[in-house]
């Protein structure tokens, strides 16, 4: 049932990421410390956006946490990206909303590959 | 999308069993072989240290860490709180009943056979469990399951089955062989930002520099719970130390007390069969 | 494939484990030893994250010039121009071990965003200073 849902989450977030590489670099560089000016002049930073993003990204860390693999950076992007919404900040916002949907994809990839991955590690 | 399926299928199971499936391509569950596996690896890998003295984990295998530790079990840091906890097992509850009353033998000498799988309810007890349940069934409330009167209790328990031998047992059912094909995954499992596994450190880098830290090897890992450490100033649980384990590689831990934690505690304790138990113990 | 790896890691284990025990000094290591250049730029930038706990960390594995633990998870890091002379094979340690080695306990430090594209760069050109 949620399997077409990852798939599209998937998707969506190749196609943000793409054409967005400084964004996302900004962001794992210093969380938006450096990035305010960069972030606002390309993403306009709406409510919507913002809303859109966050709404993706939760999905996806919903998503993780059904695996048994969520990953600390991700809640901490989450609480931040929210915390940048209230003070009305919208592109930095979903920026950090965009970054933690990308870990939090990164987590389902790590819990996917290691549902036959871990064999090769058991000791026998 | 085939495979996500197949996950979220899995998932499902997972729901419905509380325990993460048993995997599809392993052969069938086989902990006596795993065992032989693993205890000889590290008898392979550490052929300088004696069986036994895997229960002192990074004392074992470094000898630095061990001429510390000797001079600091002249007043191990842990005997207030290991008093405190004989204090308060013997201590009568309020119906009159004590901790004594719930268990084997009243209680002494028995921790080595934890945690035990429970045919009645298809759940793995584990000492702190067992607690918990004497408690609640004498009216009482349940302990913080991390650290204070909990870990106390349990290092006074611990402390009465010294020179005994772990001796956990699976028996062959299939409730009990899928908690300990969940707690076997999950150790071997890469979880976190940082993609680590239980084995990554405790297996490949056993005895290895860790910063500051020696790494303990796999065996023996458990053997010594509850622990004085002197990062946290008091004596805490093994779940206290998952969830720190955890945490480290950015992973969001469990709660101290989850299934998942439980199946991992039967696990690696299964792996210690056979060592003495030596708890409280005391680590940096 | 199966028996190899096992049997690869313990053989590893064995003969990397063994020096440890009743190793109580460690080895000299070129950890204070002379001739430390005066770093800038990029690869100051890259020596603050690699000794950074929350970026990099590298010193927790790897003992290298100017680290004040002795970690031996890893190799020593030292000679690195002679070792790797092509940038791009740095980099690709950096950004995701596992491609050359499966079994590795190195994090994936580009896959998963720990860091940047920018800041692995930073971090090689430091690695070219040792
Ligand atoms: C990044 C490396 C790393 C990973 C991954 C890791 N640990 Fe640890 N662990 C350590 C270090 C370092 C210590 C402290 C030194 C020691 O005692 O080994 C430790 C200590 C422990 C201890 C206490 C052992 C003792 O002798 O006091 C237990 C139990 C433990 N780890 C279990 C686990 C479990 C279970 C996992 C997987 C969920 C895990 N660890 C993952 C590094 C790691
Ligand atoms: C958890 C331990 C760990 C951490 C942290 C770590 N490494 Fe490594 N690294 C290793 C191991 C183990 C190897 C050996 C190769 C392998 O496992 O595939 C290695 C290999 C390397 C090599 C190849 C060295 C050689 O001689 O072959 C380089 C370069 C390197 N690491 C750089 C780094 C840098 C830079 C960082 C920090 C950004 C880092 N490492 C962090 C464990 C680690």
């Amino acid at each position: 049932m949620k399997g077409s849902e990852i798939m599209r989450r998937r998707v969506a977030s190749g196609a943000v990421a793409a054409p967005l590489p400084s964004a996302l670099l900004c962001l794992v560089l210093g969380l938006g410390l450096a990035c305010g000016f960069a972030g606002a002049a390309r993403a306009a930073g709406t409510q919507a956006g913002y809303d859109a993003a966050i709404k993706a990204a939760e999905a996806a860390e919903h998503q993780a946490g059904l695996t048994h693999d969520q990953w600390t950076p991700t809640v901490e992007a989450l609480k931040a990206a929210h915390a940048a919404a209230a003070a009305k900040d919208f592109a930095k916002a979903t920026e950090l909303a965009q970054h933690a949907e990308a870990l939090a994809q990164l987590s389902i990839a790590q819990a996917q590959s290691e549902q036959t991955a871990w064999h090769s590690a058991v000791l026998r | 999308m085939r495979r996500v399926i197949a996950a979220v299928a899995a998932l499902a199971m997972l729901a419905l069993t509380g325990a993460a499936p048993a995997p599809a391509t392993a052969g069938k569950s086989n902990p006596a072989a795993d065992l032989k596996a693993f205890q000889d690896y590290f008898k392979t890998s550490f052929p300088k240290v004696p069986f036994d003295d895997f229960v002192n984990g990074p004392y074992a295998v470094n000898k630095g860490m061990r001429a510390q530790w000797e001079q600091i079990m002249q007043f191990p840091p842990y005997d207030f709180e290991l008093a405190d906890g004989k204090k308060l097992f013997e201590t009568k509850f309020a119906n009159g009943k004590s901790y004594g009353d719930c268990f084997p033998d009243k209680g002494i000498g028995i921790a080595q056979t934890y945690p035990h799988f429970d045919a009645k309810t298809g759940q793995v007890v584990t000492l702190v469990d067992a607690i918990n349940a004497c408690r609640v069934t004498n009216g009482e409330a349940k302990l913080d399951v991390s650290k204070g009167p909990m870990a106390e209790i349990a290092a006074y328990m611990v402390s009465t089955s010294h020179g005994k031998r772990f001796d956990v047992t699976i028996p062959d059912d299939p409730r009990a062989l899928a908690a300990y094909e969940a707690g076997k995954q999950f150790f071997y499992s890469r979880r976190g930002q940082l993609n680590f596994s239980c084995a990554s450190c405790h297996v490949q880098s056993a005895g290895k520099r860790l910063r500051g830290d020696i790494i303990a090897p796999a065996l023996g890992l458990v053997a010594a719970f509850p622990i004085y450490r002197d990062a946290w100033g008091n004596i805490g649980t093994l779940g206290r130390r998952f969830v720190e384990c955890n945490a480290q590689v950015r992973a969001v831990a469990f709660k101290p007390d989850s299934t998942i934690y439980h199946d991992l505690e039967y696990f690696l304790t299964y792996m210690d069969n056979g060592l003495p138990v030596t708890g409280p113990g005391t680590r940096p | 494939m199966r028996l190899t790896i096992p049997v690869l890691l313990l053989a590893a284990a064995a003969i990397l484990a063994l020096p440890e025990i009743g190793a109580a000094q460690q080895k000299p290591t070129a950890a204070g030893s002379a001739a430390v250049p005066a770093l800038t730029g990029s690869a100051l930038a890259g020596q603050k994250l690699a000794f950074s706990r929350k970026k990099g960390n590298c010193l927790a594995c790897h003992t290298m010039r100017g680290s004040d633990v002795p970690s031996n998870v890893g190799p020593e890091l030292v000679n690195l121009k002679a070792l790797f002379p092509h940038r791009k094979d740095l980099v690709a340690i950096v950004t995701n071990e596992q491609a050359r080695n499966p079994q590795t306990v190195m994090p994936p430090f580009g896959k998963n965003l720990i860091l940047s594209a920018k800041e692995i760069q930073e971090v090689v050109d430091f690695l070219y200073t040792l």
